[in-house]
């Protein structure tokens, strides 16, 4: 009998020991186990060190991410769906953007509808919440405050103007939805699919947006370009004005001389603004308004797109390179017979493929020329070039000229008379700006502003050029992209854009 | 006991009558083997004895009349009339798995003819005749219901296995395999560790009455395996097979010659200079016949009170592409003892060492995948650079990106993953008297893995651009199994027969990993220091670790009660909780229940004598799914945010708290799946004929998805809903059994209609986007199967311009978009399998065919093989190509990304009927060899997979580059299967 128990007894401790701990929580993140989380409500920022981690990734992570939707692609719709540069290898996607026979399914247009998208709700993170953080944490102080929003409304206004530049109507966030959970997912998950809002009410808000931050945003500090500063928000908003559904060319003038008055100069030499030493990449300049910028030893990538890292010349590069300078461009330089910028632009050099040249003697992109290289997003070369435009489009064609002669005379070019008329002189700066700016994201923006865009991509010159893909005739309704499939599948009240 | 009642009967009846004799002899099974234990029976009388250690017995009966009954559990029963005799040996044949005969269920057993549920077993009979490497292999073609593909032939890489269709999207469809009790995991990896040959039975748990009992992982089915163990007073028996067998490559192409790709080529303004001539055969290089070897060995015995098992063995299989291979080395030991009466303890060891590498597949040539690279790789390309020995040939005039196939195996030729899996568990059984027993076990399943990969910096290009790369992980995985069962059976006034069983179960599981990684190795001596030791850089941040924990605690129970074993019922109960849910939410509760009807038990059907067994059965049951949780799944985490310390400012930065990086989901919880099953199992003229039919209706609720949500990290949650239904028959006949020639056949063919019913948020998803046609070709919505296809389609090629002819769905006259449709369903209409086996004398010839039909793959592989979208090499095809307005050809004009849209071009069907397997086994006539000691010689021979019938081009129907139930029927530069012809021989002595 006694033998019975002892052995129930032991059954029975055996059973209990076997129970187990089920409240596990993970020791190799943050987590709820492991920091204090902030009560009830879905904020999980309420101090200042927060917000000041999240500005961190914004100049760490979100811009640094520019270099692939916002460079690589963007290069594509403004250099390849223009007349500067074939799309560079056979990756359909943008081989349908250079025929303008793009759809709602084209992997390109749908990753960059959703990256932008994604930068305005990173930066919604700090606009919406750093108010009320000042309130809960007092060691926020008001100037600090104010400049971390104006940086990230800066940020954020960049990425609606692209949105709208590229589909027209955009779907424009202003606050962070609520969280999903099962009880309220009916309610709340269509505003994270939301509609699209009338261009010009887009750009009404940028407008907005941009005076307030160039109030608050930080100085021009010359040692650090890669900040959201004051002026590059003014820039930001002579580009905006300048564009047709808000434009008011005095406004652009008003924005062009307040940037130039913040102490910015032309570089001496064109080619040292993307230059490299034995050390480092050059940056900085004095030219640069705005750039994103990397180190040698977190370098960026995008160069392997265009060509080679100079600072690893033995380095494989076996692969067809994107945005290849085409016989159109060239042609162009050689008739000004501009050889500095031909030569800054373009390099030639003998690689594994013949797409568009000889392999021994092939063309590629040469604004990104290391791993270290800054990606230049606003300088001064361009804000005199607007200025030009505001100034031609006003009637004062001799000021608009003599911006044009500045630029001009950097690069040792003979200077140009007086246009006639407004439609000389625009003609004669967007031959300037094509020549400035090439390959830095300009050119079909700078055509469809100025309603020359079709006449350009659907030139019978162009289409001489053989290297050219058989391109469907451009019209009113496809200077604008498809809105991507999975979007209106998404959120069935979006309709297509007209012409797809 | 019985000894004793035989004795007092012969004392009384030799005072009775006068004429009885006593009659002894001995029993042997087919093998020679003594048969202990069987009984020995009178017919007519309550006269009996039973055979001793040796086989022998000893029986008085009445007179020469008598009849003597032979028989006992799994040999079939031999009845000898005694006539003149005193001495009668017999000879009892070992019997298939008949009614009588055990099959386990979870955490217990049943006979299976007292089953009320859908429980498969799999003939493990052929277990030594086939080169079947991992356990899976075992189950193709004979289980009704249970779709299993060989979906990649790398070495090592074992089977997908599907139980009645798939239910699940972002966890897995594998079962759970359960090992002498022990769960061990869910698919391949589970199972790798053991060696087919230490398999004794396996059965297949499909319904939700029999699986539930596995509560929150048995969603997928469960597949129960026993292995070998010692018996009761059997001699040492030891035995040994090996088999060696050569493998190659199911098919080649034919691709262009040097010559037509010339021409070829110069329509994508690449020209290769006109000396260059046909240098290399890129299948020859590339492709080799591999040699696969297997030994095992075990020996098992037992005493009166102790059994043993130990056995060993070592696979090696190698790979038709020379970077493939499978190594493994396998130990067990298992060891029972009955110390008391009352107490019987035992261990159970497997220890397991595994090595494999494979190739970079699932990806075209300009990617370095191997198998497409063959095709695309021009003939006049050489092995190696001419200029430059130590480094593979590269020199393609233009066309960029591509590598040789020997180039793109070196990428990966000094990878390898390399484990330990250790399963030791220790049991302890307390005997109650007669009806309770206790239970206790403890288990320890231990994985060690250690993963490297190395790319030197000198022989491939991407090699010299990375300066040399290696990386090495080691993880460790511990879970530890804690089960208690306390089981009563009893039979009460004759007719009740209850089983009740009560107990717990815990697993915790603890899994931790260190890895590193380093760059920049010296191209003169990267041979010289093995591993991190010599690279020079180590990245910002190159070490990591990794730690993660997750348990379940589960309580279940079951009841099972007959009457008579006319009339069954049956209820499962198993509450689980788990780790991984939110609290408040953590348990989940998983019942069953089923019933049968014995109608063959009925007086009504006593008369009809063709009919010996029919039963009906009906059961019920909820099972639960969690692998698709994380271990954390529910609990809001954080990012980190890491800083270059090589820049100045943040040279002493630290890490800080970064943004959100999953929603947390505080009512997350399991997958259910319900099912219900309505089955009939009936034999015919002495189960001679036996046929099982089985319907059933899968619905599974709370299927766990990832949600994109647009601008924010994922949220995991409880998404959606989906069903599965169909129908299964097996049907097993012995054809033939007359004197020494028999022939029996087993027939299974079933069918699974799979459905997503709903999805709650996002409606329509898409999967796989392969780099060259640059559109995704799978797409998902409700009320259509998992595994669609998407694209347009197409109607021949247009002889004015060369461009594919799509249809225009919605009559706009553009073709875009909106213009594309579903173009093909990976699910097949039904799947069968047959095995014929044909025994003559020592002879013996079997069949395994395995079929499916109305299944679509799609052939993405086909789009680089033909679909002329640059200067790569091209399959001879090419040459027919359009070139000029007015020809009429099937194949498009180069270089067009027009032609190489998602569309019909390159979906195909792909039903076929494979001779799975041909074995011819010759048992060596044991007269001889007993009086060397050896039991029996069995030499065979095995073809695998050597005749297909298919219409699909690609290299085999049954392969698919990815086994998640949203993307199957997907073929992409997929390592192809082989044709496999093993030698072998199978010793007992």
């Amino acid at each position: 009998m006694k033998k019975i128990f002892n052995i129930i007894g032991i059954a029975a401790a055996a059973a209990a020991l076997s129970a187990c701990d089920l409240d596990l929580y993970s020791p190799t993140s943050f987590n709820k186990g492991n920091i204090e989380e902030h009560g009830e409500s879905e904020m999980q920022y309420s101090t200042r060190g927060d917000m000041e981690g999240l500005r961190n990734t914004m100049y760490n992570s979100w811009l640094k991410d520019i270099q692939e939707m916002g460079l690589e692609d963007w290069l594509v719709y403004s250099e390849t769906r223009a007349d500067n540069a074939y799309c560079g290898t056979n990756t359909a996607e943008i081989m349908a953007l250079e025929a303008n026979t793009q759809d709602g399914s084209n992997k390109n247009v749908t990753r960059d509808w959703n990256w932008y998208q994604t930068q305005v709700a990173n930066s919604n993170n700090i606009i919406c919440n750093v108010d009320e953080i000042r309130k809960l944490d007092p060691s926020l102080t008001e100037n600090e405050a104010n400049q971390w929003k104006a940086e990230a409304l800066i940020w954020r206004a960049f990425c609606f103007f692209r949105l709208t530049q590229l589909w027209g109507d955009a779907p424009m966030v202003l606050e962070i939805p609520p969280a999903i959970t099962v009880d309220n997912v009916e309610q709340y998950y269509g505003l994270y699919y939301p509609d699209r809002v009338p261009r010009d009410q887009v750009y009404y808000r940028l407008a907005e947006d941009l005076t307030w931050a160039a109030q608050y945003a930080p100085d021009v500090d010359k040692g650090n370009k890669m900040l959201l500063s004051k002026a590059f928000a003014k820039g930001l908003l002579a580009r905006v004005y300048a564009e047709k559904p808000i434009r008011d060319w005095n406004k652009v003038i008003q924005y062009c001389t307040e940037v130039e008055g913040m102490g910015f100069k032309l570089e001496k030499n064109y080619d040292d603004l993307w230059g490299y030493d034995d050390n480092d990449a050059y940056r900085n300049s004095e030219e640069s308004i705005f750039e994103v910028q990397w180190t040698r030893s977190q370098g960026n990538w995008v160069f392997m797109m265009y060509h080679r890292n100079a600072y690893n010349p033995d380095d494989s590069y076996s692969w067809a390179k994107w945005t290849t300078p085409s016989r159109d461009l060239i042609a162009a330089f050689d008739a000004e017979k501009d050889e500095v910028r031909k030569n800054t632009n373009i390099i030639w050099d003998s690689c594994g493929w013949s797409n568009y040249y000889p392999s021994d003697n092939y063309a590629f992109m040469h604004k990104v020329r290391t791993n270290a290289s800054s990606i230049i997003l606003m300088r001064l070369a361009e804000i005199y070039l607007l200025h030009a435009e505001a100034l031609a489009c006003t009637g004062k064609f001799a000021e608009a000229a003599d911006y044009v002669n500045r630029v001009r005379q950097r690069v040792g070019l003979a200077k140009i008379g007086t246009p006639s008329s407004e439609s000389e002189a625009i003609d004669v700066i967007l031959k300037e700006r094509r020549l400035e700016l090439a390959f830095e994201g300009f050119r079909f923006f700078d055509l469809a502003r100025h309603d020359r865009i079709i006449d350009v991509h659907n030139s019978a010159e162009l289409a001489k050029d053989s290297y050219w893909q058989r391109r469907t005739p451009l019209d009113e309704n496809t200077i604008l992209l498809p809105i991507p499939t999975t979007a209106l599948e998404n959120n069935t009240s979006l309709e297509q854009n007209p012409g797809y | 006991m019985k000894k004793l009642i035989v004795f007092v009967m012969l004392l009384l009846s030799a005072t009775a009558f006068a004429q009885k004799r006593t009659v002894t002899g001995t029993v042997t099974d087919e093998l020679g083997y003594p048969v202990i234990g069987m009984m020995v029976l009178e017919e007519g009388t309550q006269n009996g004895s039973a055979t001793g250690a040796d086989g022998r017995y000893s029986i008085t009966v009445a007179g020469a009349g008598s009849v003597l009954v032979f028989d006992a559990l799994g040999y079939q029963t031999v009845r000898q009339t005694v006539g003149d005799r005193s001495v009668i040996d017999v000879v009892a044949p070992e019997e298939a798995l008949m009614l009588d005969a055990v099959v386990a269920i979870g955490y217990g057993s049943v006979r299976k003819k007292d089953l009320t549920t859908a429980v498969s077993v799999v003939s493990t009979e052929d277990v030594n005749l086939r080169p079947v490497t991992e356990a899976s292999g075992l189950i193709q073609g004979k289980v009704a219901g249970v779709q299993v593909q060989q979906t990649s032939g790398l070495p090592g890489a074992g089977m997908t296995v599907r139980v009645r269709g798939n239910s699940s999207i972002a966890s897995s469809n594998d079962p759970l395999y359960v090992v002498d009790g022990v769960p061990v995991g869910e698919g391949g990896y589970a199972i790798a560790y053991l060696s087919p040959g230490d398999i004794e039975t396996m059965q297949i748990l499909k319904d939700a009455s029999s699986a539930a009992i596995y509560g929150s992982r048995a969603a997928n089915g469960v597949v129960l395996i026993t292995t070998k163990q010692g018996s009761k007073n059997q001699a040492p028996r030891v035995s040994f097979s090996a088999y060696a067998g050569i493998s190659n490559v199911t098919r080649t192409y034919e691709v262009m010659n040097t010559a037509e790709y010339r021409e070829y080529a110069k329509e994508f303004n690449v020209n290769v200079p006109e000396d260059l001539t046909d240098q290399t055969d890129w299948f020859k290089e590339t492709y080799k016949t591999a040699v696969t070897q297997n030994y095992q060995v075990g020996v098992s015995g037992g005493s009166d009170k102790v059994r043993y098992y130990l056995g060993g063995g070592y696979t090696d299989e190698q790979g038709i592409l020379k970077v493939a291979y499978s190594k493994r080395y396998n130990v067990r030991a298992s060891f029972d003892a009955d110390l008391y009466k009352w107490l019987t303890v035992g261990t159970n060891l497997a220890y397991s060492n595994y090595r494999n590498n494979g190739i970079i597949s699932g990806t075209g040539a300009n990617r370095a995948g191997v198998v497409l690279s063959v095709i695309n790789t021009p003939t006049y390309a050489l092995i190696k650079d001419p200029d430059n020995p130590n480094q593979y040939y590269n020199n393609f005039y233009g066309l960029g990106g591509y590598t040789t196939p020997l180039e793109n195996m070196a990428r990966s030729e000094n990878n390898f993953d390399t484990t330990d899996r250790m399963i030791m568990t220790g049991y302890a059984q307390i005997n109650f008297g007669k009806h309770l027993n206790f239970r206790s076990t403890v288990s320890m399943d231990r994985r060690w893995v250690h993963s490297y990969s190395f790319l030197d910096p000198v022989q491939t290009s991407y090699g010299r651009t990375q300066h040399g790369e290696a990386t090495d992980t080691r993880s460790d995985d511990r879970r530890m199994i804690y089960d208690n069962i306390l089981t009563y059976s009893n039979t009460f006034g004759d007719k009740h027969n209850l089983e009740a069983m009560a107990g717990t179960s815990a697993t915790v599981s603890d899994w931790q990993q260190l890895s590193g990684s380093r760059s920049h190795f010296n191209p003169e001596y990267y041979d010289a220091i093995w591993g991190l030791g010599g690279g020079n850089k180590g990245g910002v941040r190159g070490q990591s670790t990794g730690w993660s924990q997750w348990a379940i605690m589960s309580y279940l129970g079951r009841i099972a009660y007959n009457y008579d074993s006319k009339y069954y019922a049956t209820v499962n109960f198993r509450a689980d909780g788990s780790s991984k849910l939110a609290p408040g939410h953590k348990w989940g509760y998983f019942p069953s229940a089923s019933v049968a009807w014995r109608i063959s038990g009925e007086d009504f059907m006593k008369g009809v004598s063709a009919v010996n067994d029919l039963k009906l059965r009906v059961g019920w049951g909820q099972q639960g799914n969690q692998s698709g949780l994380g271990d954390y799944a529910w609990v809001q985490t954080y990012n980190t945010n890491y800083y270059d310390w090589t820049e100045s400012q943040y040279a002493d930065a630290v890490p800080t708290l970064g943004t959100k990086s999953n929603w947390k989901n505080d009512s997350l919880t399991w997958e259910t799946t319900t099912q219900t099953n309505v089955g009939i199992d009936a034999a015919f003229w002495g189960s001679r004929l036996t046929v099982t039919l089985d319907a059933y209706y899968k619905y599974t609720k709370d299927m766990l998805m990832s949600v994109a949500i647009p601008n924010q990290p994922s949220m995991y949650r409880n998404e959606g809903e989906m069903s599965n239904w169909g129908l299964e028959a097996a049907i097993s006949s012995v054809n033939f059994a007359k004197g020494d020639f028999e022939w029996s056949t087993d027939f299974n063919i079933s069918m699974n209609r799979n459905r997503l019913e709903k999805l709650a948020l996002r409606q329509v998803y898409y999967y796989v986007n392969p780099e060259t046609i640059g559109e995704n070709i799978v797409r998902m919505q409700p009320g259509m199967p998992l595994s669609q296809f998407w694209g347009y389609k197409a109607n021949g090629v247009d002889p004015e311009t060369g461009l594919v002819i799509y249809e225009d769905q919605n009559g706009d006259g553009k073709i875009n978009d909106s213009d594309k449709t579903w173009i093909g369903d990976a699910n097949p209409d039904f799947i069968f399998g047959m095995t014929n086996n044909l025994k003559w004398k020592g002879l013996s010839l079997s069949f395994l065919i395995t079929g499916s039909y109305g299944n679509d793959i799609y052939n993405v592989s086909k789009v680089d093989m033909i679909g002329m979208h640059n200067a790569a090499n091209q399959l001879k095809d090419a040459v027919y190509r359009w070139r000029v307005p007015g020809m009429e050809t099937d194949i498009p004009k180069a270089g067009e990304a027009w032609n190489i849209k998602s569309s019909t071009m390159w979906v195909e069907d792909g039903s076929y009927l494979k001779v799975k397997n041909i074995t011819l086994a010759y048992d060596i006539p044991s007269k001889l060899l007993r009086k060397i000691g050896i039991a029996r010689i069995q030499p065979y021979i095995t073809l695998a997979n050597m005749f297909t019938l298919t219409r699909y081009t690609g290299y085999d129907p049954e392969m698919s580059q990815y086994s998640s139930a949203t993307n199957m029927g997907i073929d992409y530069g997929t390592y192809p299967n082989v044709r496999t012809a093993t030698f072998g021989v199978n010793v007992d002595f």
